[in-house]
C-alpha cells in the first residue's frame, strides 16, 4: 500500500468506551477497573500484614497508621469493587464455559443470541449485588449501632 | 419491525473526509432530504451524485450479502446498506470509518490485517487423506444435527464490525480477533475437519481465544447474527474439555457410499430416455 | 506454561477465591454475622490479641498460605493479561511474565515467611 494510510485505534480508550453497547460490555469495563484496584491493594497488603510476624508493637503501629478515616472509606470503596468482581466473576465462570448461552441456531431476524439468552442471569446477579453491597454499607459503617 | 411514522426528514450527515495526500481527517456536513425507506448506503450515493463527487465509500451488493459497506454509524459499527436513515432516530447522522483499521481514504477501512488474521486459522477443511481432498470420490457423512452446531457460523461475510467493536481489539494488534476466532471454531467443531491440533497451536497462544472476556460487543455489532462472542466460549469450553481428557480426540466424519443396491418404489415412472448420447 | 492451562489455573483459584475471599472479607468487616469467629479470643478481629489467637492454629497456617498463593496467582495472571493486551509486542509479554512471575513469588515467599513465623515464634 504506497497511500499513507491514517491509523484509527481507539487505544486504552477502547477499554473505557462502553457508547451504545449493551450491559455486557460495561461489566467488562467495571471487571477490569475493580480487578486492577484488587490487586494494586494486595500488592501493598501482603508487605502490611507481614508486619505482623515482627511482634505486637509493629503491629499496633501499622494499625494505628491505618485508622484514618481516609483509610477507612478507601476499604470500603475496596469491598464494594470485591463485591463487584466476584459476582460478575461467578457470572464469567460459567459463560467462559458455555453454560446459559444456549445452542448455536439458524440466525433468523430480530437476532436471539447468547447474550440475550444470559441476559435473566445478569439481572438476577445484580440484584443479588444489590443486596449483597446494601448489608455490606450498614455493617460496614455500623450504621444503627 | 420499527415503525416509523414520518414520510420524509431533513436529516444532517457528519462525514468522516481524509485525503491521504492532504492532512488529517475532517468532519464534513450535507444536509440531505430523506425518504422513508432510504438506507445510509442510498444517501451516500445520493451525496457522491450530487453534492460531493470525492466522497469514497466501498459499496457492492447493496442487501447484506457482501460485507462490503461496513461504516461506524451513530456510534456503532453497522452495514450501510442495512441501516434504515430514520430508523436511526436521530435528525444527525454521524458516519465515520470502522474503528481499529488503518483509513485509507474517507469511510473505507484496510481489511489487510483482518483477511491476514481469517487466514491464520486455516479457514479450510484439513484433513490426513489429503488424496480425497484433491480427487474426490464421494461427499463425507454429516448429519443435519452435526450441521447445527457450526451453521450459525457460516453466515459470516467478513464485513469487519466484530473487530471493530471489541474492547480487546482496540489495544490489542496481535489478537485474533473474534471473527477468525469464530471461524476456527467453525472448522475445530466440523465433524468433518482433523485439524483440531494444528489450528489450537494458533489458537492457544497469549493472544489467542483466551484473550476474550465476553463483552459480546462482536455479537451485539454483527449484522448477520453470527454471534461470534458464543462461538469464542464454545471453543474455550472444547479446548478445555480436550485438555482434562474429558473429551477424546476423534476421527473426522466417514466418507459416505450410497445403498448399493436401489430399491424404487413401486408406481414410480422409469426416466425419460436420454436425447444426448 | 500453555495459556489454556494458566487460564484454567485462573478459573481454579477464581472459585478458591470465591469462597475464601468472602469469608475474609467478612470476618474482618461484617462482624454481626461473622463476628462469632473472632469472638472465640475475646477481641475484635485487627486486635493483636485476636491476631495472635488466630495465627496460631494449623488450620488457619494451612488456609493462608493456600489463600496467599491463590490470590497472587489470580491476581498477578490477571495484571499480566491486561499489560500484554495493552503492550502487544511479543519481546515486551516474555519480559513482562518474567517480572510478574518472579514479583508473585517474592511477594509469596514474603507472606508465607510471615505466617511461618508468627506461628512459630514466642510472642
Amino acid at each position: 500500500m504506497n497511500q499513507k494510510t491514517y491509523k484509527n485505534r481507539l487505544g486504552i480508550l477502547g477499554w473505557f468506551y462502553g457508547g451504545k453497547y449493551w450491559i455486557e460490555r460495561y461489566a467488562y469495563i467495571l471487571h477490569r477497573i475493580s480487578g486492577f484496584a484488587l490487586i494494586f491493594y494486595l500488592s501493598l497488603h501482603v508487605f502490611v500484614t507481614g508486619e505482623r510476624a515482627k511482634g505486637s508493637e509493629a503491629w499496633e503501629s501499622i494499625m494505628g497508621f491505618l485508622k484514618t478515616p481516609v483509610f477507612h472509606f478507601l476499604e470500603y470503596l475496596l469491598l464494594l469493587a470485591f463485591i463487584y468482581h466476584a459476582i460478575n466473576g461467578f457470572r464469567l465462570i460459567f459463560l467462559e464455559f458455555g453454560v446459559f448461552l444456549g445452542k448455536p441456531a439458524q440466525p433468523k431476524y430480530p437476532y436471539i443470541t447468547s447474550i440475550h439468552r444470559q441476559r435473566p442471569f445478569v439481572f438476577i446477579l445484580m440484584i443479588l449485588g444489590a443486596i449483597f453491597i446494601v448489608i455490606a454499607t450498614i455493617e460496614y459503617f455500623k450504621i444503627g449501632g | 419491525m420499527k415503525k416509523v411514522e414520518i414520510e420524509s426528514k431533513l436529516i444532517n450527515f457528519k462525514i468522516l473526509r481524509y485525503n491521504p495526500d492532504n492532512g488529517k481527517p475532517e468532519i464534513k456536513e450535507y444536509k440531505v432530504e430523506i425518504k422513508k425507506g432510504t438506507t445510509v448506503l442510498d444517501a451516500l450515493i445520493f451525496i457522491k451524485e450530487n453534492f460531493d463527487p470525492t466522497l469514497s465509500f466501498r459499496y457492492s451488493c447493496r442487501m447484506g450479502v457482501c460485507g462490503s459497506c461496513g461504516m461506524f454509524i451513530n456510534g456503532l459499527p453497522a452495514l450501510a446498506c442495512q441501516t434504515q436513515v430514520l430508523h436511526l432516530n436521530s435528525d444527525t447522522v454521524e458516519i465515520k470509518p470502522l474503528p481499529n483499521y488503518e483509513i485509507i481514504r474517507d469511510v473505507v477501512p484496510d481489511l489487510e490485517t483482518f483477511f491476514c488474521k481469517h487466514k491464520e486459522i486455516k479457514p479450510f477443511i484439513i484433513r490426513k487423506d489429503e488424496k480425497e481432498l484433491e480427487n474426490p470420490t464421494n461427499e463425507y457423512r454429516m448429519t443435519p444435527e452435526e450441521l447445527e452446531e457450526i451453521s450459525q457460523f457460516t453466515y459470516c461475510i467478513k464485513c469487519g464490525s466484530c473487530l471493530s467493536a471489541c474492547p480487546t481489539y482496540a489495544t490489542d494488534s496481535e489478537f485474533l480477533g473474534p471473527q477468525a476466532l469464530a471461524q476456527a471454531y467453525r472448522y475445530m467443531a466440523d465433524v468433518r475437519d482433523e485439524g483440531f491440533n494444528e489450528r489450537l497451536n494458533v489458537v492457544d497462544s497469549p493472544h489467542g481465544c483466551w484473550r476474550c472476556h465476553y463483552a459480546s460487543a462482536c455479537t451485539q455489532a454483527c449484522p448477520k447474527g453470527v454471534d461470534p462472542a458464543l462461538a469464542i466460549q464454545l471453543l474455550k469450553r472444547e479446548i478445555i474439555f480436550r485438555m482434562l481428557g474429558i473429551k477424546k480426540e476423534r476421527e473426522g466424519a466417514k466418507l459416505y457410499s450410497p445403498p448399493k443396491e436401489k430399491k424404487i418404489r413401486e408406481g414410480i415412472p422409469s426416466p425419460p430416455e436420454r436425447t444426448v448420447k | 506454561m500453555k495459556e489454556s492451562r494458566l487460564w484454567f489455573l485462573q478459573f481454579l483459584t477464581g472459585a478458591i477465591l470465591l469462597f475464601l475471599l468472602t469469608m475474609h472479607m467478612g470476618i474482618m468487616h461484617l462482624e454481626d454475622i461473622f463476628g462469632f469467629i473472632s469472638r472465640v479470643s475475646g477481641a475484635e478481629p485487627l486486635d493483636w490479641k485476636a491476631v495472635l489467637h488466630r495465627s496460631k492454629q494449623v488450620a488457619f497456617l494451612v488456609v493462608n498460605i493456600i489463600f496467599l498463593g491463590s490470590a497472587l496467582f489470580h491476581g498477578l495472571y490477571g495484571l499480566r493479561n491486561i499489560l500484554i493486551e495493552a503492550i502487544p509486542a511479543k519481546k515486551f509479554g516474555k519480559i513482562l511474565g518474567l517480572v510478574i512471575t518472579i514479583f508473585g513469588i517474592i511477594l509469596f515467599l514474603y507472606g508465607s515467611y510471615a505466617t511461618i513465623g508468627i506461628y512459630v515464634k514466642k510472642f
